[in-house]
């Protein structure tokens, strides 16, 4: 934490010399106060100027130049300034940083291309578009727009080809590795672009099966999210610091994940990871593309080049070759120019066929990683090299898909290391299957085990203080639980959590229950409550937007009351009360932004409208 | 038409004849009734290929005693197409043989069909003269089986065409393997010898392909009625009886009248003793495409041995001294009966065919102790041999680490030096070294080995010491070449050892030697009088036809400056310069901004195009070329690549217009024709030379220089530019078609580049259209595409089209002049008079 004052003496501002003091509020010389708020920017002299300057841009164009006693003063200060103003403009909403990070805005024309692009592309978006512009005429063109920004963006980007970059970086900053979580409406369309698989996922389960909380919950226990975590923020830092790392790449190893990490990945083994589930299903989806056999009855027009090539001696027939040796340097580089020419005729011809020759999916999806420099990580699964491609596809494939030709999975001999199998690189190594059957107790006894490793972690964790700082011996012993309690504790919740976790073919068998019609109504109805709300809380960040707000809200009230009719037309059977309790999370949601718009006050949850705190 | 040339009837499936169509039947069959080879060069576009066709197949016709006609193609589709012509042909033929047959056969105007001679549809139902005649129900050539007709008269044709199991194959499990080598394995698993007798001895212990079991047990009876089949037809067939078509068809080699095929299946030694046995001395050996023919001769002669290699083949002989220390624990008497076999020679094994008591039909690329007599003592028991090649192997070993190592480097030796220092340093003779590559394949036998892919560095090696002891005397036509760093990525170390064929006559000279007539043939063979020197032969007719036209629909143009008067060249020392990259870049935008549809550009190498598109990426160049035309990259990936022609072709079709940025000796430039509106221009971005510092490269000149008095640089202008004359013929298919041909580069302008041009494409080029600027082309080319974009004047069109009359007037009989021998020399005069009356 912030230590409230520092002081600066021997600074020298106007020919006076006196002491600068930093507060929580501002900087303070002798009498003259600066409040943060007023700070624009800072700067200091560089290091090759025999004087120690510090300059402060104020709002209004002023300015204002401290000579400091010393360097290591000017250092320190210009470090407590540049952490005051990130507080502060952390404290910005979040919607606006974003749009402000990304490229220029749009002349009319493209905007109105990549409006029109997103709506054909997008059925979900459309229906809101209608339902909010058109029908009930809650917001306007622009203010409906406004909010879709970043698809704006990525549309255009898409459209005339450019890249995107930095983007992971961003939300490395909002995912702290404990505590709690801030799923924002920027977040969570980072993952859906990440992960397929989760946008799958969510498509299909939410809110029929799950509520958008639980499943976020979910996610953030599955493996699936802690098998890559660590992996991306070792690129985001990487990319942060920059050459920095380059420098420095040959010195020492990046160190494994911490402990902390390792628990909690140990932790969200054997539970339920139906996001896996859905990955490999996306994966053999796309698997037809990747193994198209070379030249065998192409069906491609006349051109066949490869069934001479496949001829006994097919090197032969080629014609004369060209012996000019490869110049290595600008291979990658043209490379990538020459992929990306042959691909952009699909934007142009026929974006339906694009899937045919060009995998534009995953040309999309890789650009982000592309740009990055240096990043080993991030080759991960959407990686840049084919190889490594391979050899992931080999480390991950099934015992059904192995293919020793396609590079996946090695001979017998081999056990392929996936989380499923984790355990067996821990010392309380489970002998033979697993992974397939195991009884609710036998669960429940392994969650046990992992509290008390949890738990001796923190036991030793707290000695160790104990042992080394004299001032924490004064704390008395009550100030932990007895190890007891929280062995208990733990057990309780996470036999809570096995009991609550319904499986997956239960949920869905009690959603085949229900009507279609109401399945496709909740999925509507709570499509434009997301969408009602994410207005709402963007607005409600915003000055001056009183009057947009007032008819987001009264569009609320308009919904909520169909809803609320809807809820309660539903018969008095077992069906109709599911139906009815499926309905109330969405009604929750609004009474709670009825709530916050009643107190006119308080701080939201970010941009978005989902909290979720992780239970340690 | 059914016309009579100097005494033979030919039957031609149009109505109407060029002119040059005419005499190149015409040299064709001076050189058939002359009994020697030929080297035809003739436009491309203009019908070369029904020309040979139906010449040859009227010349069997009539003279049943001619052989067989061995048609050799270099690509799959080029098969293909020359089986459609050739159904196309023969079905005229039978037709007009027996017009008996109406119900079946009718003339039609052909549609559908756009790849032959005549051009586009639309051209074709425009030029209401030129009919082809085609059978109505199928819209298509006749393939298949010709049961109507099997017998009957002169038709009873087999025609068929040959290729390697991937491409044949009808076995499901087979079949659903990707690449030719995982086919070969497959299919050698299940047909081998050794497999089908274990498996008739224990059924079901094996598994074996119905396919070839079913054409086994047919035995003898498994006949083809006449017919063409291609690889289709050939494979439907092959499913109706139950047959495999690939075994079947080796069979049918036999006794089939058109064979085609792969140029490796007569020029590769080791290939074509699969089918060459069987081919009579008074065949007629056609090549087509043939422009690169020496350096297909050279690499069938050439191995390349790396480290890789020799350590697989380390590992295959582990393999092999087990397998055989097995065998000799399981079966001994099989070794013993192989080794009973070597003592009696490797003719009597069957292993190298007998040449059949004709002293001409012996193969030069095996020596003659190889031939006749027994195999040496110390290598013909098993183990010994595996003994054998492992010393062969470490001693490559050493040299290949001496090579890499701290005192190497590139170095040449010649074969006797190298063989020399072989044998010196593992104590072998150089008697067995000769026989290692037969012995290695009779003990392959021996064991049943059935997946031989596996095997192939090791028979690469004793292909190279068979080759290394055969040659090592006289004069030395190969060179051994060491270089320390073969590889292309930078630091990583990859030496190897080349034994690389100067002498491109040595593996064709035995087909010179052993059939009548060689027929050698392409649309670019300039300068002609270099083949005969390069392959060793004399041709008894050496013809370069020129190009008959109703208007100049060719437009060549050398661009030497850009539009800043900077002289633009790849020259090495130029390409770098940002000057030039700028002006080609920005010629190439022009030309696309002012040429409609395709535009096809080629680049002298992949390295070169890849460094010139990144800069021109860099500087906006490509972004400002896709506001005019889509753009297409040739990569080195066949899969990619064959569909970014695809999409060209789409994007023309469409007409959003493209350009394909291609490289000059990459795949694309041969074999692929971007005719119509998929190319209106063809631009070469330098002079396509050859990797001048290659040391292979440079043993072959020097033994040029020195045995055939051919000088460097008149080597490598040639090759140069037969390329870039290859590259720009991609741009014009018939005669109603039209094309620029744009060669940018300043060296064009020099005699010693243009004169090397085929005479077809300088019979257009004048004085102004060389040594332009980009804005003096753009110019030309505005010009020349109004010009052009006129509709065709069908009167012209007629004219240069002869019909039957005008054939006859050109060919007055002649009583006093058999088709005989001697024929040709007094035709010969008489052609040029009735040349001078038809042009006059």
């Amino acid at each position: 934490m912030q230590v409230d004052e520092k002081r600066y003496s021997q600074v020298i501002f106007q020919k006076q010399s006196g002491e600068l003091v930093l507060t929580e509020t501002g900087l303070q010389f002798g009498t003259w106060q600066i409040s943060w708020t007023q700070l624009v920017k800072h700067q200091v002299s560089p290091a090759s100027y025999p004087k120690a300057l510090l300059k402060l841009v104020l709002q209004g164009e002023t300015n204002a130049t401290f000579q400091l006693s010393n360097r290591t003063d000017l250092e320190q200060i210009r470090k407590e300034i540049s952490i005051h103003l990130q507080q502060r403009s952390k404290k910005r909403p979040h919607s606006e940083v974003a749009i402000v990070t990304y490229g220029a805005p749009l002349d009319a024309t493209a905007t109105a291309v990549t409006r029109a692009s997103l709506l054909a592309a997008h059925p979900s978006l459309r229906q809101q578009h209608a339902y909010l512009v058109q029908e009930t005429c809650t917001l306007t063109e622009d203010e409906f727009w406004e909010t879709h920004q970043h698809l704006l963006q990525e549309e255009h980007a898409r459209i005339s080809g450019l890249a995107q970059a930095g983007r992971s970086s961003f939300m490395q900053s909002r995912l702290p590795t404990s505590g709690r979580i801030t799923l924002g409406v920027e977040e969570m369309r980072q993952i859906f672009i990440m992960y397929p698989a989760v946008h799958k996922a969510y498509e299909e389960k939410v809110p029929l099966e799950l509520s958008d909380e639980q499943f976020w919950r979910k996610y953030l226990e599955s493996e699936y999210f802690h098998r890559d975590r660590g992996r991306l923020g070792t690129v985001a830092r990487n990319h942060a610091n920059g050459e920095e790392t380059n420098n420095n790449k040959n010195g020492k190893k990046p160190s494994g994940p911490s402990m902390e990490e390792q628990d909690a990945r140990a932790a969200a083994v054997g539970t339920d990871d139906f996001f896996s589930r859905y990955a490999q299903k996306l994966q053999q989806e796309q698997k037809p593309l990747d193994h198209t056999k070379v030249g065998r009855r192409l069906a491609t027009g006349q051109f066949d080049l490869a069934s001479t090539l496949e001829t006994e001696r097919g090197h032969l027939l080629q014609g004369p070759k060209d012996n000019h040796p490869s110049n290595v340097h600008d291979d990658e580089k043209g490379a990538r120019v020459i992929a990306k020419y042959n691909r952009h005729w699909a934007m142009v011809l026929h974006p339906d066929d694009a899937v045919a020759g060009a995998d534009l999916l995953n040309v999309a999806r890789q650009s982000p990683l592309q740009v990055l420099p240096d990043d080993e990580d991030a080759k991960w699964g959407g990686g840049v090299h084919r190889e490594m491609q391979r050899l992931v596809g080999f480390a991950e494939a099934t015992e059904e898909e192995a293919n020793h030709a396609d590079g996946r999975k090695a001979d017998d001999a081999y056990e392929p290391l996936s989380l499923k199998n984790v355990e067996a690189y821990y010392s309380f190594k489970q002998s033979g299957n697993n992974t397939t059957t195991e009884t609710s107790e036998e669960a429940n006894e392994r969650y046990k085990v992992f509290a008390n490793t949890i738990l001796g972690n923190v036991n030793a964790l707290v000695q160790e203080l104990v042992a080394d700082e004299t001032k924490l011996t004064e704390l008395p012993p009550t100030c932990f639980p007895p190890p007891k309690l929280g062995r208990e504790l733990l057990s309780a919740l996470t036999k809570k959590m096995a009991a609550d976790a319904r499986t997956d073919s239960a949920s869905l068998a009690m959603v085949e229950q229900l009507p279609s019609e109401f399945r496709e109504k909740l999925q509507i109805y709570f499509r434009r409550c997301s969408e009602l709300l994410r207005h709402f809380f963007a607005l409600r960040q915003m000055k001056n937007s009183g009057e947009k707000l007032a008819r987001i809200v009264l569009g609320m009230e308009t919904f909520y009351r169909e809803l609320d009719t809807m809820r309660k037309s539903f018969p008095h059977t077992d069906a109709g009360n599911m139906m009815q309790k499926m309905c109330l999370p969405l009604m929750d949601q609004l009474d709670w932004a009825f709530k916050l718009h009643r107190e006119g006050s308080g701080v939201g949850g970010g941009g978005g409208f989902v909290t979720v705190e992780e239970i340690y | 038409m059914r016309f009579d040339l100097d005494g033979l009837e030919v039957f031609f499936p149009y109505d109407r004849i060029y002119l040059e169509q005419h005499q190149y039947m015409r040299c064709l069959k001076q050189s058939l009734d002359a009994g020697g080879h030929c080297l035809l060069e003739m436009p491309t576009g203009t019908g070369k290929t029904v020309c040979l066709l139906s010449l040859i197949t009227s010349y069997q016709y009539a003279n049943p005693s001619a052989g067989k006609l061995i048609y050799c193609t270099r690509t799959v589709p080029e098969m293909n197409h020359v089986m459609e012509e050739l159904a196309t042909v023969l079905d005229y033929r039978a037709r007009m043989l027996h017009p008996e047959q109406p119900s079946e056969v009718e003339i039609s105007c052909s549609s559908g069909d756009m790849e032959d001679i005549g051009g586009t549809t639309a051209d074709r139902s425009s030029k209401r003269a030129r009919k082809v005649y085609r059978r109505e129900d199928s819209g298509k050539a006749p393939m298949g089986p010709s049961s109507s007709r099997a017998g009957a008269g002169g038709s009873g044709v087999l025609a068929l065409c040959l290729s390697s199991r991937r491409n044949m194959c009808i076995h499901e499990r087979v079949m659903a393997e990707s690449d030719r080598e995982a086919v070969d394995s497959a299919c050698r698993s299940m047909t081998a010898s050794w497999v089908i007798e274990a498996s008739q001895k224990k059924p079901g212990s094996m598994e074996t392909c119905a396919y070839y079991d079913n054409f086994q047990a047919a035995g003898e009876s498994t006949s083809m009625p006449s017919g063409v089949y291609d690889l289709d037809e050939l494979q439907k067939w092959g499913k109706s009886r139950g047959w495999c078509p690939y075994y079947l068809t080796r069979q049918a080699i036999n006794h089939a009248n058109i064979l085609v095929f792969n140029y490796q299946y007569m020029l590769d030694p080791k290939v074509a003793k699969l089918v060459s046995k069987e081919l009579g001395a008074e065949s007629i050996v056609v090549f087509d495409e043939a422009h690169n023919i020496d350096s297909v001769c050279i690499e069938a002669l050439s191995v390349t041995i790396n480290d890789r290699g020799l350590e697989q083949a380390t590992r295959s002989l582990g393999r092999l001294s087990s397998e055989v220390s097995r065998l000799k624990a399981s079966d001994s008497q099989r070794l013993q009966q192989e080794y009973q076999n070597l003592v009696n020679g490797l003719i009597d094994q069957g292993l190298i065919q007998a040449p059949a008591n004709d002293a001409a039909l012996a193969s030069n690329v095996l020596d003659p102790d190889v031939l006749n007599e027994a195999v040496p003592g110390n290598i013909r028991r098993a183990e010994h041999f595996v003994q054998f090649m492992r010393k062969v192997v470490e001693h490559l070993k050493t040299r290949l680490r001496s090579v890499a190592g701290p005192t190497g480097g590139v170095r040449s030796e010649t074969p006797l030096a190298f063989l020399h220092r072989m044998t010196n340093g593992t104590s072998l003779e150089t008697k067995p070294l000769k026989f290692a590559y037969s012995r290695l394949s009779s003990l392959l036998r021996t064991l049943q080995v059935s997946n031989l892919d596996d095997y192939n560095a090791l028979t690469d090696i004793a292909d190279f010491v068979s080759l290394l002891a055969t040659y090592s005397e006289g004069v030395a036509k190969f060179a051994i070449i060491m270089e320390p760093n073969s590889s292309a990525i930078p630091g990583v170390t990859d030496p190897v050892i080349q034994l690389a064929c100067l002498d491109s006559s040595l593996a064709i000279a035995p087909l010179f030697k052993r059939f009548g007539s060689v027929i050698i043939t392409s649309g670019t063979l300039s300068p002609i009088d270099l083949y005969p020197k390069l392959l060793q032969f004399e041709p008894c007719i050496s013809e370069s036809l020129s190009m008959s036209t109703f208007r100049p629909c060719i437009r060549p143009l050398v661009i030497t400056r850009g539009s800043d008067q900077l002289a633009v060249s790849t020259r090495y020392e130029d390409r770098g310069d940002m000057g030039v990259v700028r002006n080609y870049g920005a010629m190439l935008v022009e030309l696309c901004s002012t040429i409609p549809d395709g535009v096809v550009a080629f680049f002298t190498s992949y390295s070169y195009m890849e460094s010139l598109i990144s800069e021109w990426d860099a500087i906006g160049i490509l972004r400002e070329l896709t506001k005019s035309k889509l753009v297409f990259i040739e990569t080195k990936d066949v899969v990619e690549t064959t569909l970014a022609l695809d999409n060209y072709r789409r994007a023309c079709d469409c007409g959003r217009g493209a350009v394909f940025l291609s490289v000059a000796r990459g795949k694309v430039s041969e074999g692929i024709n971007f005719d119509r509106h998929y190319g209106r221009a063809v631009i070469i971005f330098g002079v396509p030379f050859q990797y001048t510092l290659s040391h292979v490269l440079r043993a072959r000149l020097e033994y040029l220089q020195t045995h055939y008095q051919i000088r460097e640089q008149d080597f490598l202008n040639f090759d140069a530019l037969r390329q870039a004359s290859q590259c720009v013929g991609r741009v014009i298919r018939s005669k109603t078609d039209y094309g620029l041909m744009i060669l940018a580069d300043s060296r064009y302008t020099r005699h010693d580049k243009r004169s090397k041009l085929p005479k077809w494409i300088l019979q257009f080029m004048d004085d102004s259209c060389i040594n332009l600027s980009t804005d003096m082309a753009i110019a030309h080319v505005k010009s020349f595409l109004r010009l052009m974009g006129q509709p065709v004047d069908q009167e012209a069109l007629q004219s240069v089209l002869l019909t039957v009359e005008e054939v006859t007037r050109m060919n007055p009989a002649r009583p006093t002049i058999s088709a005989g021998e001697g024929g040709a020399m007094i035709m010969d005069e008489h052609n040029s008079a009735a040349m001078a009356s038809s042009s006059a």
